[in-house]
Parts: structure tokens; sequence; C-alpha cells
């Protein structure tokens, strides 16, 4: 058994109340997982301690919406083949992981490369964040040629929909995603492109949640329209991706649901930013980058109980985690609440049995180490020092040679 | 803006003595001139200085799995592979290659073609890399797919479908053509090889084996010969050497049993041989600590001598021979190719040079034209090699500098930390 106790400049254990930051403690961590605070004196014998007390240290960052393999570059290139779209995949993770995600949720992707990618890394073949595999992701029957993520699944109907994830749950889907509703045309005006989506009916929904639930998984559905918002919530999804068209009225059933909000606003950040030197269409463009979540709604949201979520749905390489921290700060949460939806909101809707995002017992030592306290400066995740996954410490020159790369422009 | 590559000795890898004091004018990427370095006193030219040691040019590894991924169980997870796993081995194994001197690579069977795939994104992101000749997938014969290496290959039957399988191969977008010519049927080959080793020496082959026909290597070799590509065989039987030869293949992979026969249809077709010692001699030498039965072993130290003897015999006769290593084992090397040649055949270290450089050029038909040898016209690929490999073949691996079209892209020796992979000039 290895066992080792760690110490930090103080431990940003988020609590109802606030911040404990467990001063004068140590973090005793038995093979990988967390065991709990404790005195020095209180530490067992043969005990290696970890000396990172210039940095604080924080639960390790989840990604409830990484997208591996279609990651658009600053120039604006795209993936346009297999090897092309594991060469960027492979970037992310170790993008992602220096930027102090260690667990990232994968949105799907083609030919199974999330799934290979999530192997690779486990079995420490590769670097990278740790990826929850979702394969391909479910879109209504005929909507494929309209979606830009690649290997979609097209699903028509609560027997197909309940084939489809069966199948992909087989297959080795560590969550379930799915498109609730997908554009039939675009169009200029926002609003009247929103009017032409179709959605999953409740029907289909609900099964594909049914059968996720008997195995375990949670369903996300990236749901634009109020009407898609409306079914994703009859049929008890759990998280909710870009929610352009929620309404208030959507709030109080979320709450009471448990149904959690990912407002995923660095998607948009990054387009507006970047989307035209893409190539990006213009109604592209302002779709999604005029197409968000209000702050007022959104704080009225965090205010109602809904469970705020960080996920980068992120186009970009440079739309990362911090980026995606940077705009719900800017929408009105605090830093201690953008970190508690970096941490402890994405742990609960990642799985049902919450294995991370909290310095609790039994929970994998996942964490992440800054030089000043994010809670009360939500730019020091810009300076992450290191990286502990599972127990193991990276610091190597790896990690920190992409640290700079993964910042915003 | 030329580039005056400047030499103490150069070795050229035309089988010339070496020429000492010698310089190569570059323009973008090719010799465009070779001479004494008197010939180019005032020329306006970027001077890249190589006058500390020998230059040869960049070898050749004709034989290279790059995405096989080295450890246990790999075999036995075939049917699942980790396609993103074997991509990433990829760039691993070039990079390593590069910095063995390996300037081109042929990669002789890649599942799912992915050796395609990592070219594309290795020359789209200028990754560290050997030039890549790409076979893609196996072509074999219907019921040949026995072996671990299963899910790479597609079987073919008859004439047409041989036909059809090479066109639409060399659409893929491979430049060599890998035929998978002989499959031992054996359900169980530790069992086969046991029996195999119970026999005599000059023994019949107890193993029951399915091949391709000459006609349908003949169709195969028709597509790729009239677009200047090249046609690679894996066989290792003696009737399979002789199958493939006579249906007009570039090069006998491992060709294992060679006979006289053998020898005279080589030099007849004008075929290369890659003989693949070094993952022979590999698994000899740490069978122990392989994850394989011990027969498989004992097989291969009971057919290496007789292996050797008529690789020589080959030799003396005049077949070409050119430098492949098999790389399927982790830990293998570039370098135990070259030296065996002359440690364990006894061949001179020119022509293990000559084998490691201008045969390996000349097995590639036009992906082999501009790399080889230090010559006007080809790609400045060279290694810089701190002692003199004609001396002791082993100083290859004295390598401080690799060169690739005029530009050094690693230095794997040197001492001032420009030696660690992922450093570039």
């Amino acid at each position: 058994m290895t066992k080792n106790a760690l110490r930090a400049a103080g431990f940003v254990d988020l609590t109802p109340d606030g911040v404990d930051y467990h001063s004068d403690e140590y973090l005793l961590i038995e093979d990988g997982r967390i065991v709990g605070f404790d005195k020095l004196a209180n530490l067992p014998d043969d005990v290696e301690i970890i000396d990172q007390s210039a940095d604080f240290c924080v639960p390790g960052l989840i990604d409830t919406a990484f997208l591996p393999g279609l990651l658009v570059q600053p120039d604006g290139a795209r993936p346009n083949s297999y090897g092309e779209s594991v060469w960027q995949a492979k970037q992310a993770a170790e993008q992602w992981l220096a930027s102090g995600v260690t667990s990232a949720a994968s949105m799907g992707a083609a030919d199974r490369i999330d799934f290979d990618l999530s192997k690779s890394i486990a079995a420490g073949r590769m670097s990278g964040s740790r990826i929850h595999p979702a394969l391909s992701p479910l879109v209504p029957a005929g909507m494929a040629k309209f979606h830009w993520l690649y290997g979609v699944r097209e699903v028509s109907g609560a027997d197909d929909a309940r084939r489809a994830v069966r199948e992909l749950i087989k297959d080795g889907a560590d969550r379930i995603v799915i498109y609730a509703d997908v554009p039939l045309e675009f169009h200029a005006d926002p609003a009247e492109t929103s009017r032409h989506r179709l959605p999953f009916s409740v029907a289909e929904l609900s099964e594909m949640v049914a059968q996720a639930r008997q195995a375990g998984c949670f369903v996300h559905a990236q749901a634009i329209s109020t009407r898609a918002i409306d079914n994703c919530l009859a049929a008890g999804v759990r998280s909710i991706g870009c929610a352009f068209g929620l309404q208030a009225a959507h709030l109080p059933i979320m709450a009471a649901k448990g149904i959690a909000l990912a407002p995923n606003l660095a998607l948009g950040a990054t387009i507006r930013d970047m989307g035209a030197a893409a190539g990006f269409p213009a109604s592209a463009i302002n779709m999604v980058s005029n197409q968000r979540i209000a702050p007022d709604l959104l704080l009225h949201a965090h205010a109602a109980g809904v469970d705020i979520i960080c996920g980068t749905n992120a186009a970009f390489l440079a739309g990362d985690v911090y980026r995606e921290c940077q705009e719900l700060h800017r929408a009105g949460l605090s830093a201690g609440d953008v970190l508690r939806a970096a941490t402890q909101n994405g742990a609960r809707a990642l799985k049902p049995h919450v294995e991370y995002g909290f310095f609790r017992s039994r929970t994998v030592a996942d964490l992440v180490f800054v030089k000043h306290d994010p809670a009360q400066n939500l730019d020091s995740l810009s300076e992450i020092s290191a990286v502990m996954i599972e127990g193991t410490l990276r610091t190597d020159t790896q990690i920190a040679s992409h640290v700079s790369a993964s910042r915003p422009i | 803006m030329q580039t005056l590559i400047k030499t103490a000795t150069l070795i050229d890898g035309t089988g010339e003595s070496a020429k000492p004091g010698w310089s190569l004018l570059v323009q973008d990427g090719i010799i465009i001139d070779c001479a004494p370095a008197a010939h180019f006193d005032g020329i306006d030219a970027e001077i890249v200085d190589l006058t500390a040691g020998v230059v040869v040019p960049g070898f050749l590894d004709v034989h290279t799995h790059f995405c096989y991924i080295h450890e246990a169980g790999f075999q036995q997870s075939a049917m699942q592979p980790n396609k993103v796993a074997m991509l990433d081995a990829g760039f691993d194994n070039a990079e390593e290659w590069l910095h063995q001197g390996v300037t081109t690579t042929r990669l002789v069977g890649t599942p799912f073609d992915l050796d395609i795939e990592l070219r594309s994104v290795i020359e789209t992101h200028a990754l560290p890399s050997p030039r890549m000749v790409c076979a893609g997938r196996m072509m074999t014969m219907v019921g040949g797919r026995r072996t671990a290496w299963d899910f790479m290959k597609e079987e073919v039957n008859g004439v047409e479908e041989a036909r059809r399988f090479a066109r639409a191969h060399l659409q893929r977008g491979a430049d060599v053509i890998k035929l998978y010519c002989t499959t031992l049927l054996e359900a169980n080959v530790a069992d086969y090889l046991t029996r195999a080793l119970a026999l005599p020496d000059d023994a019949p082959d107890p193993g029951r084996w399915s091949s391709l026909t000459v006609d349908e290597i003949a169709a195969v070799c028709d597509e790729a010969h009239n677009i200047g590509r090249t046609v690679a065989a894996h066989v290792a039987p003696t009737f399979g050497i002789k199958i493939a030869l006579r249906g007009g293949v570039d090069t006998i992979e491992h060709g294992t049993n060679l006979d006289n026969e053998c020898i005279d249809l080589f030099l007849e077709t004008g075929a290369t041989l890659v003989p693949t010692l070094s993952v022979t001699h590999y698994q000899i030498a740490n069978g122990d600590h392989l994850d394989m039965p011990p027969v498989f072993t004992a097989f291969s130290r009971r057919s290496w001598d007789k292996q050797i003897k008529m690789l020589r015999k080959a030799f003396d006769a005049g077949v070409k021979i050119a430098t492949g290593t098999d790389s399927i084992i982790a830990g293998m090397q570039f370098y135990d190719e070259v030296e065996l040649l002359v440690t364990a055949v006894g061949i001179s270290p020119m022509d293990a040079l000559v084998a490691a450089t201008r045969n390996g050029a000349r097995a590639l038909g036009i992906a082999g034209e501009k790399v080889g040898t230090l010559e006007t016209g080809k790609y400045a690929d060279l290694v810089l090699l701190a002692d003199d490999p004609l001396t002791d073949i082993h100083n290859i691996r004295n390598i401080t500098a690799v060169v690739q079209s005029g530009s050094i892209v690693a230095r794997p020796n040197q001492s001032d930390g420009k030696g660690q992979r992922g450093h570039h000039d």
C-alpha cells in the first residue's frame, strides 16, 4: 500500500459555508485515494510526505464537455482525417491535463477515438486527462448531415433509442451524449434558426435515460430550443448543455429533479473571437456567439439551486477550462461557486457514484496545485504548477510546456 | 539560399571508397553538386560544418512496423485493437528511428492503413520522422488470416480479386503492396515448432501451409509496377520464396529458408532480399525474457546457422541485400541489423553500409529514387558519425547529427543536451 501525506499552503475545501483551508493539516492519501485530513503528529509512521507547501491545492477540475478529435486550431485548421483527429485529440488531452482538468467527459468522437484515448491514458501509454468516453453522440434521424460533430449516430423512435444506448454501453461508453435538437436549416436570425430545430421526443429521451440509468450512466443532452429543453426535463436527463432556449420556468424543475446546467460559455466566447478566422460561416458565428444564456438567468438558476457545471464544449484549443471558468465568473458567479462548478458539481453530473471533485474520504486523489488561492482570485488557475492524478504527482516538463500553450489567446 | 555541407570523410553509399574532404552543395533539400572542398571555394552559401567525423547517407530501414504495440497481451487483444494507441506508438517510433540515423523507412504492413494516416499527420505538423514509404494493410489468400496480425490483412481469391485489391490499395495511398504470401495453417504454432524440431534438418517441413498463387502475385506486381510502385512479399518457407519470386515481387521479406534455386531466382529477377536478421537474433538473445513459448526461441536457434550460411551464399552470388529490422519487439534497434551483416554474415562494413543505404533505396521503386546515396539529384539526407564505420561497424551507433534535406534534425549523442529527443534545430 502506498501512503502519502500531502502538505499545501492551503486546501481549498469548498463547504456550504465557504472554504475550509485545513490549516496545519496534511491530506492523507492511500493507493491513490483520499483518506482524509489529519495533523502531522497523527500520521502513520510509514507515510511519505509530499511537500507542495508553496501551492494551494484544489480538487482536480472536471470538464463535462470535452471534444476530442474535433478541435479547430487557432489558424482555422480542422481535422480532415482519422490520423489528424487522433493527433489533435492527443494534443487536447495533454493540454487539458496541463490546464488542471483531471477528468474530461467526452462529447463523443468518430471511430471510437475517445474510447481508445481513454484506454491509452488509463494504461499510462499516453499522457492526458482521464477521459470518460461517450463514443457516438445520438442525434434525431436524418440529422447527421447537418451536424458538424463527426461520428454521430442517428436514432428514430423509442426502440431505436433503447438499442442505441444498449450498444453504446456495451461498446464501452461511460456516458450517453445526445444532441436533443438539431437545426433543419440555418438562418441569419438565431431565433429563426431555433424555430427550425428538430428535437428528440420525450418517449425517445425517456428510453435513453432509463437504459443509461440501469447501466449506471448518465445522459447529457445538448439542447438549444425551448421545446428540446422541455423534453429533456420531462425525460429526466442528468445535465443540459448550451440551453440557449432556457426559460425561468425551467429552473424549479431542474432544481427539483437535480438536472445540472452546463452553459458552455467558452464555446461562444472563442467562436466570437476566432470564428471568422477559422472559416466558420457568418450565420454559425452569429448563432453561437450571440446566443447564450443571459447572465441574469444564469444567476437566477444558481440561486434557484440548479447545479452549474463547467463544460468547455470548445471546438478551439484555446477554449479551455480556464476560459470557461473566466466566463462563468464574468457572468456573476463568485470564484468559489465557479470552483464548485468545475469540481463538485461536475463530479456529481459525471457518475451516480461520486468519485472525484471533493476532498472526501475514498474519492480519487485527483488534485491541482496553484500558486495563489483560487477561491480569492480565480486567475490563479492560469498558473498551475502541478497536477496529481490518482495520487501520482505530475510536475514533468511535458505538463509544464503545455500550460502556456493552453491559455486562451 | 544554397547550403554547403562540409565533410572530413564522405562515404556516399554507392560502394565506392570514402572521399576525404568532399563537400555537398544543397539547394531546396537536394544535392546539386558533390566534389572536393576546393571546388566550392568562394561560393556564397550557408555552411554546415560536418567535419567532426565521417558522413554517410541516411540509413534505410525497409522493414518496420512503427504502429506495432510492444506489450504482452497485445497479440491476444488483436480483436479489439486500440487504433489511437497504435498511432501514438507510430509517432514515438518515428522519432526514435530518426535518432538512430534512419532517414527513410518502409512500413510493411499496418492495420487499418494507419501508416498512411501517420505519414499524413507527420508531414502536416513537420514532426520528427524518417521519410515514410507505406504499405498499409497486407494482402493474403482467403483463409490466410491466422496470425496475431490478422486484422491488418485483406484476403483475396483469384487473379481478378488480387488485381482489384492492388488497384484499390494503390488508390488509398500505398507506395508498396505487402503480400503475406504464405500462411501456416496450424492452430497451435508451438506444437508445429515442436514437431519440426524433432525432425532432422533436411526433413520436409511438417507444417500445413497455404499460399498465394504465382498468378495472383503476378497480377499485383503488374498493377504496382505499371506506376512505379513495388511489391514486398512476406515469406519464410522455401516453396513460398520461389512462388513469390516467380510472381515478380521486388523484395523478399525474411526469406529464412533459401536454397540454391531460390538464389538463382533472385539473380534472374533482380529482387532484393530483406533478411530481417535482427528480429530473429534479438529473439535468440533475449528469448528467455520475452512473452513467447520457449520453443519459438529454440526453433530460431536451430535455424539461425543455416539461414546465415545461405544468406552468405546468396550475397557471394550477387543477390542484393537490404536492411530491415522487422521492429516488433521493444528494445530492438536498427544498428543491430547492420552490425549482424558484418558480425554474423561476414560481409565487409562497406557492403553492410551499401545494404543499409543504396540497396534499400533501390528496392523502393520511385519512392526510393532520391534517397540512399549522396549523389547529385538526391536528397541531402545524411548521418554524421563520430568514428569511422569502415574500421568498426559498431561505430554506426556514434551518431552526432542526423540531416534531412540539408538541415540537422537530430543530434542523438551530443553532450550539450541537444541530443535529447524532441530537440530540433
